[in-house]
Parts: C-alpha cells; sequence; structure tokens
C-alpha cells in the first residue's frame, strides 16, 4: 500500500475527549471527539471565538490539550516522527513565512527537508499565481503571501493537509484557483484536507463535509449535501414536536423555545425519510445551519 | 543532517540580512580590514598582530551572534512540528558553528594574551562558555542582564562565597583536561537545548522573542512601540507610567497659551517626540535605577558585601549604562519621521515659529533633551568615578556633547526612513569616541583636563557655527519631505 493511499479505516487524525483551557479561562475545547479520514474534505465552521483555530492547532500538536488524546496517522500528536511529519501540510492562519528571503530562497530551503518535493507542481503554482520568485517575501500582498503559504504546504504532497482560514487574503480568482487545487489533491492522491473559513460559498463549491464548532464541541459533521437534503425546521407545540421527532426517528440538533408552550426545531431526518402529508418544514441553506448551529 | 539542509540553514542567516541599509556593513567592514592594517603596518611589538586578533575576535563573536539569532528565528514551532528534521539540522548547525567559533576564539585569545595570564586551557573552556552563552542569550534576553553584572557578581562570589570557587580552582588544577573536557561537554550539551520542538513551551518562546525583535525593529524605524507591546503582561505595570504622561499632557495643555513661545514648544514636543519625549525617558530611567537599586540591596543584604565593593566591581558596566541615558536622545531622532502626518498639522498651529524660527524650535528641542539627559549622566556617573578614582569614565558624557549638537542640528527636512543600522550608527560612533578618549587618558596617559575642556570648547564653537546655518536650511517639518 503506498503512504500516499493509507487504508481507509485508519483516520488521518483521531480525536479523542480533547479538552483545552486557556489559564485563568473557560474551556475553549470540552471533551471534543473528531475523526478525518482518508479522501475527506473537511470545511470546519464556527463562530468567531468559537475556536477553530485552537482546534486545529491541538490536532497538529502545537497545543497540548488540558486532556484527552491526538492520533495523526496513529501516532501521538506530539510524538510524531520524521516520515510522518513529511505527511503532513499546514498554513497558518498568520503567515510564518521568513519575511526576508526571496520565495525562490524559501522553497528551496524547505525543499531540501522533504524526501518528496513536486517541482512541477510548485513551477505550475508560482507561475499560475503570478508570484515573483526572487522578490524579498515582506514586499508581496497579503494574499501573495498566502498563496506562497500555500504553495509551500502543497509541494511536498502532505497525506493530510489542514488550513487556518486559508482564503481571508485571496480574491475570488484566487479562492477558485485554490480550490481546484484542494479539490485535485483529494481526487489525485485521497488527502485529508481541513480548513477553516467564514466564506460559506467555497464551502459549497469544495467542502465535502461540513463540521459545526460549537460550545467546544463538534456539534455536528456531515456531507454538505445530505444536510442541506435532511435538516429541516420544524415548528409547533412541544408535545407536537416530541411525537413528530419519535415519528420520524428524526435527531434534533436545536430547540428553540417560543411563546405560547410552542417550539422550533432543527432536525436532522434519516436518510430517504419521507414527511406526513400536513406536517409543515422549513428547508435551510447553508447559511441558515451556520446560524442555527454554531 | 545533509549538506543541502546544512547550507540552507547556515545561508539563511546571510539570506535574511538587512537590506536596506547595506553600507552599514560595507563601512564596518572598512573600518575592521582598515584598522587591522594600519595596526601591522604602523605599530610595533605585541600590538602589531595583538590588535587584529582582538578586532578579529569581536568580528566572530558579533557574527555569530547574529548566526545564534538567526538560529533562533528559523527554529518556528510549526516548522519544528512539521518539517521532518528541521530541528536536528538546526541543533548540528548551531554545534558545527560552537565548535568552530570555540576553536577560533580560543587561537586569538592564545594569540593576544600572554600565556603567564591566560593557558589555551583557560581560553578554550572561556571560549566555549561565551559562545555557549552568546546562543542562550538569544533565546533569554535577560541574561544579558548577568553580563553587564558578572563584575560585581564575580567580585561578590569570589569575597562571600569562597569554598565552591575554591573547590573548583581546585579541581581545575588537580584534573585540569579532565575538568576541561566535562566543562566542554556540558556547555556542548547546552547548544541543543537552546531549540524547541513545537510545543507549548516552544510556542511562548518564540511569541516573546518575536515580539522583542518587532519592537526593535519598530524603535530602530522610529515607530511608536513600548515595552508592554513586546512584554505581555507588562501593560499592568505600564499603567503609573501612563498616568504620569497623562498627567503631564494634561498639565501642558490646562496651560496652552499662543502667545508663549514656552507653551508651544512644550505642546510641540509632545507631538514631536512621541514615546520619546523626555518625561518617557526620564520614567524609563527612574525605574532602570529603581530596579538596580533594589537588585543591589538585595544583593548586599543575601551576601552581607560592602555595597561600595559592589559599586566599585561593576562600576564600568553601570557606567556604560548610565551612559546610554546620554545616547537615548539621539536615538529618539528617529521618532521624527514617525511623527510626520502629525507635524503636517502642527505646522498649523497658531503661533508656531515658521521659517528658521521652526528650524531652531525643532533643534533646540532636541539640544536641550539631549544636554539635560547628558547633564543628568555626568551627575549620575561623577560619584563613581569618586569611588574609583576612575576619572576616564567622565568621557561617556562629555563626548555625547558633540554628538548631541550634531544630531539636533542635522536637517530633519532631509532626513530619510529611519533603517536599524542608520539609527545605531551614531550610537555606535558614540560609544566607540569614548572608548578611544578613555583609552587615551586611562591607558595612554593623555592628560584629561585639557582633552575635556579642548573638546567642550570646540564643541561649542561647532555647535555656534551649526546654530547659524539653520537659518539657511529648509523649514524643519514634515521631517523627511526631501528626502
Amino acid at each position: 500500500m503506498s503512504p500516499h493511499f493509507p487504508p481507509a479505516s485508519t483516520p488521518s487524525a483521531d480525536i479523542r475527549g480533547l479538552s483545552l483551557h486557556y489559564p485563568q479561562g473557560p474551556a475553549v475545547l470540552d471533551g471534543l471527539d473528531w475523526q478525518l479520514l482518508p479522501g475527506q474534505v473537511v470545511g470546519l465552521l464556527g463562530r468567531n471565538g468559537a475556536g477553530k483555530t485552537t482546534l486545529l492547532e491541538a490536532l497538529l500538536g502545537l497545543r497540548e490539550p488540558s486532556s484527552g488524546q491526538v492520533q495523526l496517522f496513529g501516532q501521538p500528536a506530539q510524538q510524531l516522527d520524521d516520515a510522518t511529519r513529511a505527511r503532513i501540510g499546514y498554513v497558518p492562519q498568520h503567515s510564518d513565512l521568513f519575511e526576508s528571503f526571496s520565495p525562490a530562497q524559501l522553497l528551496a530551503y524547505f525543499r531540501s527537508f522533504y524526501p518528496r518535493w513536486n517541482e512541477t507542481k510548485v513551477e505550475g503554482l508560482m507561475s499560475r499565481w503570478d508570484i515573483d520568485r526572487d522578490k524579498p517575501i515582506r514586499k508581496l500582498s497579503g494574499g501573495q503571501k498566502q498563496r506562497l503559504s500555500i504553495i509551500r504546504a502543497l509541494a511536498h504532497e502532505p497525506d493530510l493537509l489542514v488550513l487556518d482560514e486559508p482564503v481571508a487574503s485571496l480574491d475570488p480568482a484566487g479562492r477558485r484557483d485554490f480550490l481546484r487545487e484542494l479539490v485535485g489533491e483529494v481526487l489525485d492522491r485521497g488527502a485529508t484536507v481541513v480548513f477553516s473559513t467564514h466564506i460559506l460559498s467555497d464551502l459549497e463549491r469544495v467542502a465535502f463535509n461540513i463540521a459545526f464548532l460549537s460550545q467546544g464541541r463538534i456539534a455536528l459533521q456531515a456531507p454538505l449535501d445530505e444536510l442541506l437534503e435532511q435538516v429541516r425546521a420544524f415548528t409547533g407545540s412541544v408535545t407536537e414536536m416530541a411525537a413528530l421527532m419519535a415519528r420520524l426517528g428524526a435527531q434534533p440538533l436545536k430547540r428553540i423555545p417560543l411563546e405560547a408552550g410552542r417550539e422550533r426545531v432543527l432536525a436532522r431526518l434519516p436518510a430517504h425519510a419521507e414527511l406526513p402529508a400536513g406536517v409543515a418544514a422549513d428547508r435551510l441553506n447553508l447559511d441558515d445551519l451556520f446560524t442555527e448551529l454554531t | 543532517m545533509n549538506t543541502a539542509q546544512l547550507s540552507q540553514v547556515l545561508l539563511a542567516a546571510w539570506r535574511q540580512r538587512d537590506r536596506r541599509s547595506p553600507w552599514g556593513r560595507w563601512l564596518i567592514a572598512a573600518l575592521v580590514v582598515l584598522s587591522s592594517a594600519a595596526s601591522v603596518l604602523l605599530l610595533h611589538g605585541p600590538a602589531r598582530w595583538g590588535l587584529p586578533a582582538a578586532i578579529s575576535l569581536v568580528v566572530i563573536h558579533i557574527g555569530w551572534l547574529l548566526m545564534a539569532a538567526n538560529l533562533q528565528m528559523q527554529n518556528t514551532p510549526s516548522a519544528a512540528r512539521f518539517v521532518p528534521g528541521h530541528v536536528r539540522a538546526l541543533r548540528q548547525a548551531a554545534l558545527l558553528c560552537w565548535v568552530a567559533c570555540t576553536a577560533a576564539s580560543c587561537l586569538l585569545l592564545v594569540l593576544v594574551m600572554p600565556t603567564r595570564l591566560l593557558t589555551w586551557q583557560a581560553a578554550l573552556l572561556g571560549s566555549a562558555a561565551a559562545v555557549t552563552f552568546t546562543m542562550w542569550s538569544t533565546r533569554i534576553w535577560w541574561l544579558w542582564l548577568l553580563f553587564f553584572f558578572w563584575g560585581p557578581l564575580l567580585g561578590v562570589l569570589s569575597e562571600h562565597l569562597p569554598l565552591p570557587l575554591q573547590a573548583a580552582q581546585a579541581l581545575w588544577h588537580e584534573h585540569q583536561h579532565l575538568t576541561l573536557a566535562a566543562g566542554l561537554l556540558g556547555l556542548a550539551a547546552l547548544m541543543p537545548a537552546a531549540f524547541g520542538q513545537g510545543d507549548a513551551a516552544h510556542r511562548r518562546a518564540y511569541g516573546r522573542l518575536s515580539r522583542l525583535q518587532e519592537m526593535q525593529r519598530l524603535f530602530q524605524e522610529g515607530h511608536q512601540a513600548t515595552p508592554a507591546q513586546a512584554f505581555v503582561g507588562l501593560e499592568r505595570f505600564s499603567r503609573p507610567f501612563n498616568a504620569v504622561i497623562a498627567a503631564w499632557r494634561e498639565h501642558v495643555l490646562r496651560r496652552a497659551d499662543n502667545t508663549s513661545r514656552a507653551s508651544l514648544l512644550a505642546r510641540t514636543e509632545i507631538v514631536l517626540h512621541a514615546n520619546q519625549h523626555w518625561v518617557y525617558q526620564l520614567l524609563t530611567a527612574a525605574s532602570i535605577m529603581a530596579s538596580l537599586a533594589l537588585m543591589l540591596g538585595v544583593v548586599v543584604a543575601w551576601t552581607g558585601a560592602p555595597w561600595q565593593d559592589l559599586i566599585h566591581h561593576g562600576a564600568f558596566g553601570i557606567t556604560v549604562g548610565l551612559g546610554s541615558m546620554a545616547v537615548m536622545p539621539m536615538l529618539g531622532r528617529a521618532m521624527l519621521w514617525q511623527t510626520r502626518r502629525e507635524q503636517a498639522l502642527l505646522r498649523l498651529l497658531p503661533g508656531l515659529p515658521q521659517g528658521q524660527g521652526l528650524n531652531r524650535a525643532v533643534a533646540w528641542l532636541s539640544l536641550r533633551h539631549a544636554l539635560l539627559a547628558t547633564a543628568l549622566a555626568a551627575a549620575l556617573i561623577l560619584p563613581l568615578c569618586h569611588l574609583t578614582r576612575q576619572w576616564g569614565l567622565l568621557w561617556l558624557p562629555l563626548v555625547a556633547v558633540p554628538w548631541s549638537l550634531w544630531t539636533a542640528t542635522r536637517s530633519p527636512a532631509h532626513m530619510r526612513q529611519p533603517t536599524g543600522f542608520r539609527s545605531m550608527l551614531p550610537v555606535m560612533a558614540y560609544y566607540l569616541s569614548a572608548a578611544v578618549a578613555y583609552v587615551g587618558t586611562e591607558r595612554l596617559g593623555l592628560p584629561m583636563v585639557p582633552l575635556a575642556v579642548g573638546l567642550l570648547a570646540l564643541s561649542a564653537a561647532w555647535g555656534a557655527w551649526r546654530w547659524r546655518q539653520l537659518a539657511g536650511q529648509p523649514a524643519a517639518l514634515p521631517a523627511g519631505r526631501l528626502s
């Protein structure tokens, strides 16, 4: 089995009971469980301050959790060997490029450390994204720095690619190009890609899976098309809603109390479930899901 | 580690050099080469080769300091965590440099120092310790405090804790080679430990290092950066500072009077000097003095050593520190670049002098600040000179006078964007000229009083001439508009 295509049963990342809180602060992550499988593209959604960056950093072993375990390719995240390190790519929220280097120098620097380096891909992206190879990085625009950071992360063809707000500084054309690369990574090599973003339209384009981070846990993770198809909002009295949920076998995701003993319930229906006649249910788009679930 | 990795890691220091002031490096290189060549051609006796060797020693250690700082900056937490072999490559490169610098430093020390004063074994151990210290000081900034106070600390230790020192000396004499080997191994083992592996402690340490470097860069470029921005958690300590500064501003603004030149200048000074205003600098100096007094008190209470002994041992280092008070206004000139936008508005202030009046007002603010700082430094250094009978230490405030005059009377309109080299060069020149004057009187026996009087008289005449020249210069504000 090629290291590029590990058995699908082996998670690329496996988080169990992860809790993390800042000194003298509330818990940012609270007993979080999460699995990322090979070939998955996961968009991580959460409100500002929900802990997305903290979760991604803890996932990569950059933060020590208060409790819980994180494993990457079957190894504890804090004790990765070199072979496993070479299988991980990371684009942090804030650029950590060596700003006095030129892009060519930066790429030569990192190339010396990796056993595998796709020079053709690097050359192609550098040309396509119009990055001056010899200009000091500190003189590049924010978007160009972001693109360079992405090229650096893709160059060694990682099996797990973690990107924290990767498109924040990119224009729409740059975002489209970037997303195309991500899809290519998955389709060509079966890599796992996880990225946080606030641009929901990008998620609709590429994220096959959406994970909602709320109150320190992954509140829901599912393929996007399933979510759009299966999640509905129902309104009625509390007793009617309880009976309806039981009848449909639906999984209530959120209850919002209304006046006069009524409530609005956001629920996920089982696959291929049919709504009884006369039951009104609202469909939700990704914006609605984000607002309701985070 | 393969050679490709090694060359990339070592080349990074050169690639990350400051490209904005290349002439600074050329100037330093030219000074090193010329002074070494002049020494070989003109001097006789031990100094003929001793001086170039000493200069080379300094160059090696400064080069190593820059390399060590760069290796630390390469040691980013994410690279340490995800780039295979990155930390290992950094550690091995550091060890390689450690061996090379230690060997070169030891060789030069043996060449410079007479054998009766320093054996090669002591030179080797001392060099290794210095090289290791340099690496760690780039990671833990406050180690430099130990460096500056090593004189008094060593004095206190030798006088009041003799047993461990005697034991160490005895061990050194009885088993010199064994002790040397153990010492070298111990110091070498400290080198890899200076690099983090991407864990939480590394993230915190790297964050501190980045903030310090950013603050240093901002400061050199004339931007507003306060220590509170560099040290997380220091904000609360800066509150009393802010309260005093706010009170001063309120006082100046309450008494604002556009018919009064003093009031106008006081308000102008708040804008022009911003974070380098004399109130900031006075408070900083007072805080440092209070901290030093506290440390001195703690050491005296702990060891029972007479405070005069401590002062005597550390007089040189303390004087250099006090001398920096005189140099701060020179560094403050960079602030003129930072406050350019405000200066454009300031020129509309009713009653503010225009033309040559403005030039002299701006120069006077800078000169008054510098001369008062110099006077204060001299007042504090004078008792040290009296205590140690080293009157040559007074050269630090004396030499500051011409440099302050030069800085204050330069045309702000022609000012260029400050860079590290441009900001630090006058400071380095100041310390160098003070060192030359010190050596002249303390080592070569030149008469101090006539030299000092001559320097001050020449400075006054030169200052008067420069003062007249200000009338012909373009309007001082906004700074840098003609660069």
